[in-house]
This record gives C-alpha cells, structure tokens and sequence, in this order.
C-alpha cells in the first residue's frame, strides 16, 4: 500500500492513483483479453484447472504467533478475570472460560443468530464480538434467566407451545423473545416476527415461538 | 485469524496516532464484518484499534448546519434518534433494512459505509480473486447473478452499504482523519471503483480513517426514498437499490439526486436520471424517462440482466413516492 | 412367538425382516380410552434445551481434548503428488497431522479410503491436523503445504449430458451418466395414443443443503485403549457402533456411541461419515479426546445435500381428465459418489390412478460432494415436477387442478396392487381449499389481478411411505420407586419420540407421565433402526407399546399375589394397581415395584407389518402467494397443510413437523440453492448469507391442519409417519400459485426474482428491436 499523506490535503492523490491506475490497467487488459479467449470454450467438456491457479497466500499476512492478553469479562452478574488469544470470540470466551455451553455457534459468521446474547440490553451476536471488545459491558446469556429452579416465563411458554425442537437455535431466540418483550409488552405477530429476524430455525418453530411470545406477554 | 495486538484507545489522536504508526491496522467500530472477514483471512491486520470508547465519535448532532453524525453511532442509536429520522426519513428507510436488529445494535455508520463486498468470489477463502491480489476476476465468466451492470472494470463487485446511497443522495461529507489532520470531501468522492484501485472501495490509504459524515440540513420541500430488493425479506444484500431525493417546489422538481445500490463497485450517482428529473413535475411517464437513463449504459453480464429492468422499478417507485405520489 | 419374513418400506426402498410376531395387543382404535395418548403435552426434554443445559456432541470437552481441522481440496478432481507438514507441525499446540502418506489406509465406502491420494471434489479431505487450541488450527492448516495435480472434471449437470463417453471416463471409471433405472406400468405408448390431452414439460430442482443449526462431527475417545467411546450429533447410534466396530475391526461391545441432545440431521447423520473415522483415528494415534466439528463453510462443502434433478413430465389425459399415461424422465445428480435416492420414480407410480406409466432416471457423476437422503428425499423433488405438471394439464383442460387430482385419486397401491390401509388424501384436499379461500382466491385465468403485485394461489400433494416396521426395539425397565425409564437407541432429533413414547408407555402401564423417563441414543441399549425416514412412531410406538405391557405383566404378577388374586383380573391407572371389578382393592404400582426382587424389566419390539396393505400416509397444501411482477419477488402470504398421519399420539408435535416441513421446504421454492462456479468447479454458497435459509418475516402464516384418520390396519398404536411428509407439497403449491398468479410458469427453483423477471420477460410478446 501506498504512504500516508504528508499534510493537509483537500483532494484525492491524483498522481499515485494515476500510476496505479495505469499499471491497473495493464493488468485489467490482460485480463480481459484472456477472459474474451476463453469465452469461447466455455461450453467445452471438462477443463483442468491449468490457468486457474489454487488460492495462494497472496495479499494475506505471513504467520505471527498468538497474542494473550488479559480482560475481564462481566458475564451473567459476575465478573470473570481471563488470560485469552486476542483472537478469542465473545461466544468462545462464554463457552470455553465462562463454561457456559447453552449459546452455540452454528455458522461464527454473524449469519444465523444462534450465538445471540443480551450485551447492555440489545441482543447481539457474540460470534462476531471479540472478547476483548466485550469487556466494560453487561453480558446475559440464556443462562441467566433461570432463578433458583424457576424458569422465566419466556423459557416457560417455549416449552409450553412447543416452540423448541432440535433447540440449537433456542437460546438465541429466547434471547430475542425476551429483548422484545422488556420494550413491547404486548407484541403481535408482526412485532414478534421483527425481533426473531435475525435467529435462523431450521427445524420450523418461528410459527410456535410467536405463539411463546403471545403467552409470556400475557402472562406477564 | 491472523493473530493481532488489541487496543481500545479512548481519544480520537491515540486512535490515528496508532493508526499512523508502522505495521497494518485495522479500525473496528461493531466489528461485525471485521472480524468475520479476519476468520476467512480477508483482513489480516497486525493490530485492532478498537473505537468503541471514543466518545467524540459517537457524537451525532443534529442542531447545526451540517448534521454531524460521527462514525462510531451504531445504526440502532441512528434509528432511535427521532431529530435524525424527522429530518431525513430516507436514513430510516436505509438503515431499517440493514441486516438484522444484532447487527443494528453493534454496527455502526462508518462500518456500514467502509464494510468490504460481499461479491462470493472475494469472500470465499477458495478464490484469490483480483481484488484480493490475485490475477482473475472470477465473475466475469462465473456467477454473476449479483455482481455489477455499471461501473465494472476488470472487477465487478457491487458495493453492499444501504446507507451509502442514502447519505450521498442526501448531499452528505465524508470526514477523513489521520495524525496530520482531517480533511473533507463528497461522500461520493469517497468510494472508487477499480478503475481506480481494484484492491480497494474508498480512499482512505493506511494512517487515515472515516471520522464523521456531515449532512447539509433538508432544504424546503425536500423528501427522500430509499428502496431495496432482496432475495429474502431480511438478511440480505441489496440485489438492486435506489435513493431518491428531490428538492420539490410547486409541484416542480428544483433539484435532484439519484443514487443506486447493488449495481455498481461504488453507491453509483445517476446525473443523467437527475437531468431527467430537474425542473420537471413529476409523473410516472417522468420517473420512467429518469429510471431508463439512469441505466442507459449499464452492460449486463451473463446472469444479472434481471437487475436492470429491477433498478429502474426501484428508481421508478422511489422516485414517484419522494414525489408525494405514493405507490409502492 | 412364530418368527416371519415381512416387508418394510422405508423411504420406498423396500427390504425383507426377519421377525418375530408378537402377543397380540388390544389395538387403539377410534374409540379407545386414553388418558394420555391424543393430548397435546409438552415435550419432556425441552426444559434443558431452553435453559441452555441440554449437552450436545458440540459442547462436549473431555478433559485433553484435541480440536481438529482438515485441509481440503481447493481442486475438483486432483491427485496429491507431495504433503509437507513440517512447518504446522512446529507451531506450538499443533499435536498430529494425518493425510493418505502417513497413515495406514482404512477403507471407506463410497470415497475409497477414508484419506485418499485422489480428492474427487472441492472440500474433499487431503489432511487433518490436531491441535490443543481452535485459535491456532486455520493458521495451522494454511501452514500445511500440498502439492497437487490437476485432473479432469465436470461439476456442471448440461456439461456431463453433452460429455462423450471417452471424455467422462477420464474424470469417472463408470463415466459421468449412469444405463437408465427404468420402471414400467402397461404400455406407455398405448397411453398416449389414448390420450386426447399431452403436455409436457421439463423442470431443474436445485440442490439444498439439511443446512443443520448443529454442524457435523463428533467427539471420539479411546477408554483404556480397547474401547471407542463417540459422542455424536446421530439419527442412528445403533447403525455407527456397528459401522465404527467394522471399520476399526473391533467387536461390536467395544464401541459405545451416545447422542443425548443434537441440533438437527433431517437425513444427513444417519451414516459412518469420514470426520467419525478420522476423529478416532487420531484418538488413537494421540491417545487423547478428539473433537472433529466442521464450521459452516465445510457443512455447505463437505457434507451430503438433496439431490438436483432435471425432470422432464409428460401426461396424457381423456377429455374428461382421467390419466391415460404418466412419463417421467429424469437426470439426478449423485454428486462424485453414488448414493441411495437418485431415483425418484414413485410418486409418478403411485400418486395418481393410471394405468400407463413409464420413468426413467439417469444418474449423473459430478465432482460435488455425494447427495443423501434430505427430509422426504425422492419424492419431495420429484412432488414438483408431478404437481407442477397436473396443473400444465388441468389448465389445458380448462380443469380445476383439484377436481383433476380427485378424478384421479388412487384407492389402491398401483405397485403392489394392495388397498391402502388409510387414505386420508380427500379430506385433505377438502382442508386446504377451504382454508386458503380456494373459491375465492384463486384466479380463473391466470394472472389476472390488475396492477404489477397479482395474487393467486396452487396446490400441492404428497404421499410417502409411513408404515414403519422392524428393526425397533425398546425395553421398559420398573426402578424400585416406580419410576420408569424407557430405553432404546432410537434418536430424539428434537422433534419428540422421547415424549411419545414415555406417553404411550405411561398409558400402556397406567402411571402417570410424570414417573416416566425416556434414555435414547445410546447404541447399547435395545437397538432401533434409525430415526430416518418417517419411520419412529409407527415402529418404535407398538415396541415400547410392547415393552411396557411385559413390565407390566410382572407389575400384576406380584400385585396379584399381595391382592390374592389373579394377574388377569387386574388393571392399572393413574399409577394404582386395582382389581377390576373392586377398586377398593389396590395397591400403588410404586409400592409393587419396590416389592421385586428382580429388576423389572419389558422387552418389546416391532413386529410384523400386515403384508394385505400397504400403508402410507397422505396429505395437501394450498398456497396463497403475491407476486410483484417488476421485481420477481415472491412473497408467500398463507400456506394452508393437512396430512393425515394415522393417530395423532400428541398433536402439538405432530403441528410442528408441519410447521417444519413447510418452512424447509418453503425455502427450497424459494429461496435456496447450492450454486456452483462451473468454470473452476468450487461452489460459491459457502456462507448462510448467500446460501439464503428462510427467517421468520419470510415465513406464511401457516395454518397445519392434521386429518386424524386412526390407522388401526398399520399397527395396534393407529399411528403412521408424519416427520418428512409435510416438506412435499409446499413447493410445487408455490410453484402452481405462481402460474396462477403470474400466468407464467417459472420451472427452475428455486424461485428466485431473477428467474421470476426472466420467466416473465421471456413470456411477454416479443418486443422490436
């Protein structure tokens, strides 16, 4: 990459993106020439993959070794003192240090909801949260809703409806479920369905989990 | 992951101090594509300058001239900011289909607008695509069912931000800082396409980060809209979007700007739909003389012919409804 | 009791048991009175899923355990020339790397061998490394450095039809197509001669994925050296313990395979896979725990998926609508290992009443992962090419599609030629008309609403296979308090036999359901078949039926010696035993089972099926869908489902098999599909973002209804399958809806908005230039 600025400047840096550009551009040509070769065969039986080269380490940093670094985490009303790889997840850290095993990791790609705990009154997906970055926040993970043997009413109502199948998408969307009801009290469908959005059900229970959320609204 | 140095600094010129300082660094404002991008080796910064604790970046104020909205403001506090939503509905349209509530809560604008393509090619850890430093752009003979009608060049990315579309039909500015000091520019200025740099999205070369985006104040009888069109009702990236903002006088359109998603490597500013539209009323014979203009150029590839007739029903539609004309 | 040869149809493959009959028991017919059976009861076991205690194969972590990863194939088809793992192998924490140079080859079938030379797809296993840490395993399987050689391959289905023969073996021994599986029913060319109506047409169902929340793995440990103790996300403990013993040459009690809680199979756990072989195969080279997980992208790689099929349908018909002839030609992509289910020709056989009948289906080699079986596999793609075209005709006839259906209704099987025992198909039909507003809501022409957003709405339907049979065995065994624990290997994937079954045991002993606890999924407990196929209810229902009515002979045994009177003349309820026609004589059946000596323990299992019947369950779904014809997008407004399942043994349970049925297979209409890069043959849905699964503001309002039709033929419970069928007709509801809403065919799914605009542009009247 390029050097930074060396002062105040009030425009892009024409002259390097124009070097760039140019030596872009070559390339880009080269491509395109090549690309209108082989339009042609596209349609051929097989090809082996000769001019397509594997994924090479082009662009990625070389090896470095592991960075540990202390944090304190506030998980569920206490706080826990860690020694992690800075590369360790907010939900890693729940699981592996905290040993609370209720909040899974389907897809640790911020793209199923599963992994959903409550981070100062939002849900968010702790997959996607470093757990350094987690430190100074109030974390609850389903695990806190459970008081001294009774369910909360949204776990409740879950069983109750029968809004839980496989259930490893369960603790995300109790997670969800009782967000949405600390701010909407008595939510329909639509509301209901607004807060689930974001937690994936594979096995079908979204049409239950309403049902759940109607009946520990009410009860409420 | 590439392994990293973590910090969270609680001043902005800690933060670009850092920045500036040798090795590569990486900004995290939610951290939602960041750190799912270092997972699949996209992103191997040596060092993450968290901002999360720098106030001044979260700041958004919407008393003066221009609006300051500071990168760090999470998509969920914009959506919950009632001066913010009163004085440009078009930033609630746009952020209110961004991703899911989890990702609302934690992402914050300048994550939205700096987020890396989602272009499957560049994403997947199974292709070293140009962008990535490779030699080939896979799309161009692959699956390019998502990928760019306008604007490509060698690369064909589309740009993922909603918000970006909408903040530059508002006008806004991007606000660039680095140790030596900040400097302003368009937001539209802001992202390149690969004509430019095909290894990139914006302008911000190592040292530099977005700080804050200014947006001017609505002038009278301006009205906005932002429309996407997605595979599923949440979750999803734009197949295609418009912004729409005009500036409305006796039923007359004084000024206008049409920006589109999800067809172009940059939030791609249509002049030819906006010269359309200046000093026009509003019909529907007009939004559609301004919808096909906008994609007059646009070169389909082998399996995104859809979006430009999509587009321009977006542009139509967003067009007609800013217009106070209703119809969805 | 006399041992007998019956038939069992799982999933339409037919096979012979040998089993032994059973002491008749009164069957629960309509009338039957039952306390428990037939209400709508919490499942048992949900408590610990909602509280976050419920242990999964993913949360197990034995004290030593080793994570693991493998390095995969970045080609299709590629020889290994050179491993170097010098350089993962200095990284701190990195314990072993195993690839095919470093081991002893171990067979595995379909690949070859569990680690081979030659990969056959992108994601295929080239090595593993083990490591102490997750953090450093993707360093560490970048820093291992294999060479390959590139070879010939074809992941495109268009490019292996057209391939000559020379070429494909160059990528395949047995070339890329398959000599056709034919199937014949009469003449069919008589048919079509006969026919005063023929239509045809060809339709592309794409490959979905099981897309589990759990992905696959397991956590393997070797126990004082000798035995294999895996903890497993597995449809079938009994099936891996076998499969596990063969592969490591071990006896069978030395493996123990044990699955308490799994995040979802829907077909795709019901096999020994590979990361199970190699899990403990670095157990044993380690001697540690080893945990094998795949992450997201390797699930949408490496593990099995729903086939796809190109289906081309042709129909003949009388004027007046009756089937004179049904063809079906089909290609069906194995993937680059063949595997069960590339034959979809039963629903074209057996759906609808006709006497002339022929398919043929080819298979197809692809370097792609090989399918599996997927919840309802066969019939729920071939459900759309059949569905979509009885509407092609029902419109060519200028007939309603469901009084076309009905003309047609099947009373018997046609293949076998047996009645069925239970149909429950009319009613139905009769359910969802009725319920999606089919009088009003559907548009006499197509496409008619005025405007670009035009509504309309189509049916679908499904037969399956839901009989059930052995191998399923259960034992009841009485705890000297009275408690109850039911046990067998069977499966709870989440979808309840741990509650049904403790239900039909708590009403067979006559205790409360509360004393009742049911230990599933570990292989060394009375062995069941699988949970797969539909098949749990309707076989392991009577054998724990069976079980509990044993325990409870001994319960009356020794009750009737304190009562002094005869064994016969006793009844048990609400967990007191009493004499009948005295129920002032009692005593508590916990009071009893303290009195024992002797463990008390049931043993039942599943007995023949009735070979005069052929037993299947049924059903219907209507679909209400708005299309906006200027952006493609399909939005599925209200999806009405009966099916008819026998005895409902807890209707809330059997409401969510419809539920997720019908969102599943929601998704397959509309939304998902595997896309593959043809040019380098990698596929690109990698990721749950672009590999789109349907979320709660995607979903109809779903209205489940179950037509209870009490199966007292299929076994003495009255109850058939019910977990597959209700993913069969929701596609090709939305599919027809969108005719009728649109008056366009959309024939390629998923139906997704650029396919929608193209159908749609393709059919508006040419345009000039």
């Amino acid at each position: 990459m390029e050097e930074g600025n060396a002062g105040p400047v009030t425009e892009t840096p024409r002259r390097m993106t124009r070097r760039r550009f140019l030596g872009k551009a070559a390339t880009v040509s080269a491509a395109a020439g090549a690309a209108s070769a082989v339009l042609a065969a596209t349609s051929d039986a097989p090809r082996s993959l000769a001019a397509t080269p594997a994924p090479t380490t082009v662009g990625i940093a070389p090896y470095r070794p592991p960075v540990y670094q202390d944090i304190t985490l506030h998980v569920n009303g206490q706080d826990y003192n860690l020694r992690v790889d800075t590369r360790m997840t907010l939900t890693e850290a729940i699981r592996e240090e905290v040993h609370l095993t209720g909040t899974k990791i389907p897809c640790d790609q911020g793209e199923c909801g599963a992994c959903t705990v409550i981070m100062d009154g939002r849900t968010v997906y702790s997959c996607s949260i470093l757990a350094a970055a987690a430190q100074g926040h109030d974390i609850l993970t389903v695990e806190s809703l459970e008081q001294q043997g009774q369910l909360h009413p949204v776990q409740a109502a879950f069983i109750a409806q029968d809004a839980v199948q496989c259930g490893f998408c369960t603790s995300g969307q109790i997670m969800s479920v009782v967000t949405l009801l600390k701010s909407n009290p008595n939510p329909d469908e639509a509301a209901i369905r607004q807060a689930i959005q974001g937690n994936l059900c594979r096995c079908g229970t979204y049409t239950h989990i309403i049902e759940a959320a109607k009946a520990a609204a009410a009860q409420a | 992951m590439r392994a990293f140095t973590y910090a969270a600094p609680t001043d902005l010129s800690s933060a670009l101090a850092r920045l500036g300082a040798p090795g590569t660094h990486a900004v995290m404002g939610g951290g939602t594509d960041l750190v799912n991008s270092m997972k699949s080796y996209i992103e191997t910064p040596a060092d993450i300058v968290d901002l999360q604790g720098i106030q001044e970046l979260q700041a958004l104020d919407t008393s003066g001239d221009p609006v300051q909205i500071g990168v760090g403001v999470k998509l969920v506090d914009m959506l919950a900011s009632q001066p913010l939503m009163q004085l440009f509905p078009i930033l609630q349209d746009a952020a209110n289909v961004v991703a899911t509530p989890q990702l609302r809560n934690v992402g914050t604008v300048g994550g939205n607008l700096c987020q890396r393509p989602r272009c499957w090619y560049f994403r997947s850890v199974d292709f070293n695509c140009l962008r990535k430093g490779g030699t080939e752009c896979y799309a161009i003979l692959g699956q390019n069912q998502y990928h760019a009608i306008l604007g490509g060049l060698g690369c064909f990315i589309v740009h993922p931000s909603d918000l970006a579309p909408a903040l530059i039909g508002l006008g806004a500015q991007a606000v660039i800082g680095s140790a030596s000091g900040t400097r302003s520019i368009p937001l539209e200025s802001f992202f390149i396409g690969p004509e430019v740099d095909v290894h990139r999205e914006n302008v911000l070369v190592p040292g530099e980060m977005l700080v804050r985006i200014d947006v001017p104040r609505p002038a009278a009888g301006q009205r906005g809209v932002f429309l996407k069109s997605r595979g599923r009702q949440t979750w999803d990236f734009a197949t295609t979007a418009a912004a729409v903002s005009l500036v409305m006088s006796a039923g007359t359109c004084t000024s206008a700007r049409v920006v589109l998603g999800g067809v172009a490597p940059v939030p791609w500013r249509s002049p030819d739909a906006e010269a359309v539209l200046q000093g026009r009323s509003i019909t529907p014979a007009v939004a559609a003389q301004a919808a096909a203009a906008a994609v007059k150029l646009a070169r389909p590839m082998q399996y995104n012919a859809y979006k430009v007739d999509q587009v321009q029903v977006l542009i139509q539609r967003a067009i007609l409804q800013a217009a106070g004309q209703g119809g969805s | 009791m006399p041992w007998v040869k019956t038939q069992v149809v799982t999933e339409g493959i037919v096979t012979e048991v040998l089993v032994e009959t059973q002491v008749p028991l009164p069957v629960w017919g309509p009338d039957a009175q039952l306390d428990i059976v037939g209400q709508r009861i919490p499942k048992v076991d949900a408590r610990y899923r909602v509280t976050g205690a419920a242990q999964y194969m993913f949360d197990k972590q034995p004290p030593g355990m080793l994570w693991v990863k493998a390095v995969r194939s970045p080609y299709p088809h590629a020889r290994i020339t050179a491993v170097d793992a010098s350089a993962a192998l200095k990284m701190p924490g990195v314990i072993d790397v195993i690839h095919f140079q470093n081991t002893d080859p171990i067979a595995y079938a379909p690949n070859g061998h569990v680690l081979n030379q030659e990969l056959s797809y992108v994601g295929d296993i080239a090595a593993v490394v083990a490591a102490e840490d997750p953090r450093i395993l993707p360093d560490a399987v970048r820093a291992v450095n294999v060479t390959y050689e590139q070879l010939p391959f074809v992941t495109d289905l268009q490019q292996a039809i057209a391939m000559d023969p020379a070429t494909a073996k160059q990528i395949f021994p047995q070339g890329v197509l398959s000599q056709p599986a034919v199937a014949d029913r009469g003449d069919i060319n008589a048919g079509f001669a006969a026919a005063d109506v023929t239509v045809e047409a060809t339709y592309l169902t794409q490959v979905v994925h099981h897309a589990t929340m759990e992905p696959h793995g397991c956590v393997a440990q070797w126990i004082n050296g000798y035995e294999l103790h895996v903890w497993d996300s597995t449809q079938a403990a009994y099936g891996l313990q076998q499969a596990f013993a063969k592969t490591f040459q071990i006896p069978d009690s030395q493996v123990f395979v044990w699955m308490d809680f799994m995040g979802g199979g829907f077909g795709s756990k019901t096999a020994l896979w590979r990361y199970h072989v190699l899990a403990a195969l670095l157990a044993q080279r380690t001697g540690r725990p080893v945990h094998f997980i795949n992450d997201r992208r390797e699930e949408l790689l490496d593990t099995p998926h729903r086939p796809m099929h190109q289906q081309t349908w042709r129909l003949g018909a009388t004027k007046d609508g009756k089937l004179t002839a049904i063809e079906m030609k089909s290609y069906d992509v194995a993937g680059a290992f063949n595997g069960m289910f590339t034959n979809i020709s039963a629903v074209a056989l057996q759906l609808y009443s006709c006497p002339n009948v022929h398919t043929e289906d080819t298979t197809v080699f692809l370097n792609l992962h090989q399918l599996s079986a997927m919840r309802g596999p066969a019939n729920t793609e071939a459900m759309v090419g059949m569905e979509a075209t009885m509407d092609l005709l029902a419109s060519k006839l200028n007939m309603d599609p469901v009084q076309l259906r009905k003309l047609n209704y099947a009373t018997v099987d046609q293949t076998t030629n047996h009645p069925y025992s239970t149909k429950g198909l009319m009613d139905a039909y009769d359910y969802v008309t009725q319920a999606i507003g089919w009088q009003s809501n559907r548009k006499t022409t197509p496409g008619s609403d005025p405007g670009p957003k035009k509504r309309g709405v189509g049916i679908g339907s499904q037969i399956w296979s839901a009989a059930g049979g052995p191998p399923s065995n259960a034992e009841v065994a009485i705890q000297a308090d009275g408690s109850v624990t039911v046990r067998s290997s069977v499966a709870d994937l989440g979808e309840g036999p741990k509650t049904i079954l403790s239900m039909v045991a708590a009403e067979e002993l006559g205790v409360p359901l509360a004393v009742v606890n049911a230990d599933f999924g570990h292989s060394d407990y009375p062995w069941d078949l699988g949970t797969f196929g539909s098949r749990v209810t309707p076989s392991m229902a009577p054998a724990v039926r069976q079980a509990a009515y044993e325990a409870q002979q001994e319960i009356f045994t020794i009750a009737a010696s304190e009562l002094g009177v005869d064994a016969s003349q006793l009844t048990c309820k609400k967990g007191v035993v009493y004499v009948t026609s005295d129920p002032s004589k009692s005593i508590p059946f916990a009071q009893v089972a303290a009195l024992s000596s002797h463990t008390i323990i049931g043993v039942g299992w599943r007995g023949p099926n009735n070979a005069a019947y052929t037993t299947e369950s049924f059903g219907a779904q209507a679909a209400e869908v708005e299309v906006d014809t200027e952006t493609g997008v399909v939005t599925l407004l209200n999806l009405a489902a009966a099916h008819d399942c026998g005895r409902a043994i807890n209707p809330m349970l059997v409401e969510s098999q419809i539920h997720g049925g019908v969102d599943m297979a929601a998704g397959y209409g509309r939304f998902e599909e595997q896309v593959v890069d043809s040019r380098t043959g990698i596929p690109v849905t990698t990721n749950l973002v672009d590999y789109k699964i349907e979320t709660a503001v995607d979903e109809p309002v779903i209205d489940a209804h179950i037509v209870e039709n009490i199966d007292t033929i299929a076994n003495n419970v009255g109850a058939k399958g019910m977990a597959e069928p209700p993913t069969m007709p929701t596609a090709p509801a939305i599919m027809n809806a969108v005719y009728n809403a649109t008056g366009v065919w959309v024939r390629a799914m998923p139906l997704s908005p650029d396919r929608v605009l193209a159908a749609l542009k393709a059919a508006q009247p040419q345009q000039s230039a």
